[in-house]
């Protein structure tokens, strides 16, 4: 089992995304960037619910197919941030033991905070 | 440009995707799932498919297998998305019919670069494909060309073999009963002059019952003469039908061409079991510029398949064929051959001038007769050849040409 190096403990709704990614994407339209933006909010919450109830009854498989999505999803978006709390997630949940679950979806929930408000500031 | 199905659960890859393709002229899909792939697959018939492997249920190994089983999908060009950092085996992947892979995150570049790789490949093998149909098609004919041209060869050349023979019976046959009358005229004349013959003549004249003999054999003669007659009226209509000597295009009567078919069958028309009635209506025909030997092929393929379907229905009297022609304006006949047999269901009907398609039971039919029929009719004489089949109604195949090619192909 491979040693994260990623740190949940991270008081801020900050998003890192990989730009020449959104770039490539969304084929240099804004429009298109919102769009893609708003689908990934979508992912993000249907696997976020879906984390949460198989979780509370230790469902890993569950845990880690929903997390494969989420990592999947952000990482052809972009949002490297996301991409990272989500791999760990898979990783624990692969493993079968969840170290800091709580602080995931915390962080989890702030990442989808920090898309929300990059499209609505940004992107409006 | 081209039809392109993707088939992914992921949101964003569905609209990174369609944008992308759609921004190149492609006519996109989305399919959420694999259940939904196949389903869509059939309605669409894209030129290719780009599909997730990882899908929960019907994974994209199941739909590569499903589409590539399928014969009408299997040239479809199918590329399987797979994540970097999963193990998925690409030889699975292959085996289970995917044409390439590109992995996740989507490389912009590298996904058109591919798609184009792959539309032209399918185009190819869509290519090939077409040509492979239309050699079949070609060695069909050939096969049933050189079988026919041999057949009629061996008739030809036994109605010329025949001839011969029963020409010289024929005209001798006329030197027989003239002898014969002139004989018993003389043995009428020694009667008369030795009215009480020597014992052993009046035994002579017993025991061959000369009376009977002197009545008897001029009509034996006679049913001789009609049976050679027969003879030589059979073997008139093999050279006729057959006629090597005159296998290039000429003007033909067209009526007489029908029956001398008829005279074909004969032996299948008048079997015991079937009596079938032959029906005429001839209208006025010109006559019509063709190749008579192929002409007359067609016409034996559509009545013994009048016949065969008529042996169906053998509950159905009168049996019937009925035989109409007609002239038509701007210098075209049409011959149509009806029976009352058993109708051809619509699903049949769509592929009976199909090479290699037959309904009858294996070995009986090559399933090359009304595919040959159609290539004469539509491919060599500029003519027309349709079926017109429904329950309850007469079958009835509907051959239309002009009456003379040349004029045709000029005028095109």
């Amino acid at each position: 089992m491979s040693e994260s190096n990623f740190s949940p403990i991270n008081s801020t709704n900050d998003i890192e995304i990989d730009f020449d990614r959104l770039e490539e994407v969304s084929l240099g339209e804004v429009e298109l960037k919102g769009e893609l933006l708003a689908a990934l909010l979508e992912v993000i919450r249907i696997n976020l619910d879906a984390i949460k109830q198989a979780e509370a009854v230790n469902d890993y498989p569950t845990v880690a197919k929903c997390a494969h999505q989420l990592k999947g999803a952000a990482a052809n978006v972009g949002v490297s941030s996301l991409q990272a709390i989500a791999t760990e997630l898979e990783r624990q949940a692969k493993a079968e033991y969840f170290s800091n679950a709580a602080d995931l979806f915390i962080a989890l929930e702030r990442q989808r905070l920090g898309v929300k408000s990059y499209l609505s500031h940004k992107l409006p | 440009m081209a039809k392109i199905l993707v088939v992914d659960d992921d949101l964003t890859v569905q609209l990174v995707l369609k944008n992308l393709l759609t921004s190149q002229g492609h006519e996109v899909a989305i399919a959420p799932n694999g259940e939904d792939a196949l389903l869509q697959v059939k309605l669409l018939y894209p030129d290719l498919i780009i599909c997730d492997w990882i899908m929960p249920r019907l994974d994209g190994l199941e739909v590569c297998r499903q589409v590539k089983a399928d014969p009408e999908l299997a040239t479809t060009f199918i590329i399987l998305l797979t994540m970097r950092d999963q193990i998925t085996d690409r030889v699975q992947g292959l085996d289970a019919g995917a044409d390439e892979f590109i992995s996740k995150p989507i490389d912009v570049e590298e996904l058109l670069a591919r798609v184009r790789a792959g539309l032209r490949s399918r185009q190819l093998t869509q290519q090939l494909s077409q040509a492979l149909r239309q050699l079949q098609q070609t060695q069909a004919q050939l096969v049933q060309t050189e079988k026919m041209a041999s057949l009629w060869q061996l008739v030809a050349g036994l109605a010329h073999e025949l001839n011969n023979p029963v020409t010289f019976i024929y005209s001798n046959l006329s030197y027989a009963e003239r002898y014969t009358q002139d004989l018993i005229e003389l043995l009428n004349l020694y009667q008369e002059i030795t009215p009480n013959p020597p014992p052993d003549v009046i035994d002579k004249i017993e025991t061959v019952d000369l009376n009977f003999l002197i009545d008897d054999l001029p009509k034996v003669l006679s049913s001789m003469r009609r049976g050679t007659q027969r003879i030589q009226n059979m073997v008139l209509s093999l050279q006729e039908f057959s006629r090597q000597n005159r296998s290039g295009l000429q003007s033909v009567d067209i009526h007489q061409e029908l029956d001398n078919t008829l005279l074909m069958l004969h032996y299948r028309l008048q079997s015991s079991e079937l009596n079938i009635e032959i029906v005429k209506d001839y209208g006025h025909l010109p006559l019509v510029e063709c190749y008579a030997c192929q002409l007359n092929q067609v016409f034996l393929n559509i009545m013994n398949n009048a016949i065969d379907a008529i042996r169906e229905e053998p509950h159905t009297i009168p049996a019937r064929i009925i035989l109409r022609t007609e002239q038509l304006e701007n210098e075209r006949v049409v011959i149509r051959i009806a029976n009352n047999g058993s109708h051809i269901p619509s699903d049949i009907k769509a592929r009976i001038f199909d090479p290699f398609f037959t309904t009858k039971p294996i070995g009986m039919g090559t399933g090359l007769g009304l595919a040959i029929s159609y290539q004469i009719i539509v491919g060599q004489h500029k003519g027309s050849l349709q079926c017109f089949s429904e329950p309850g109604k007469d079958t009835e195949f509907r051959i239309e040409l002009p009456t003379s090619i040349k004029t045709k192909t000029v005028s095109n």
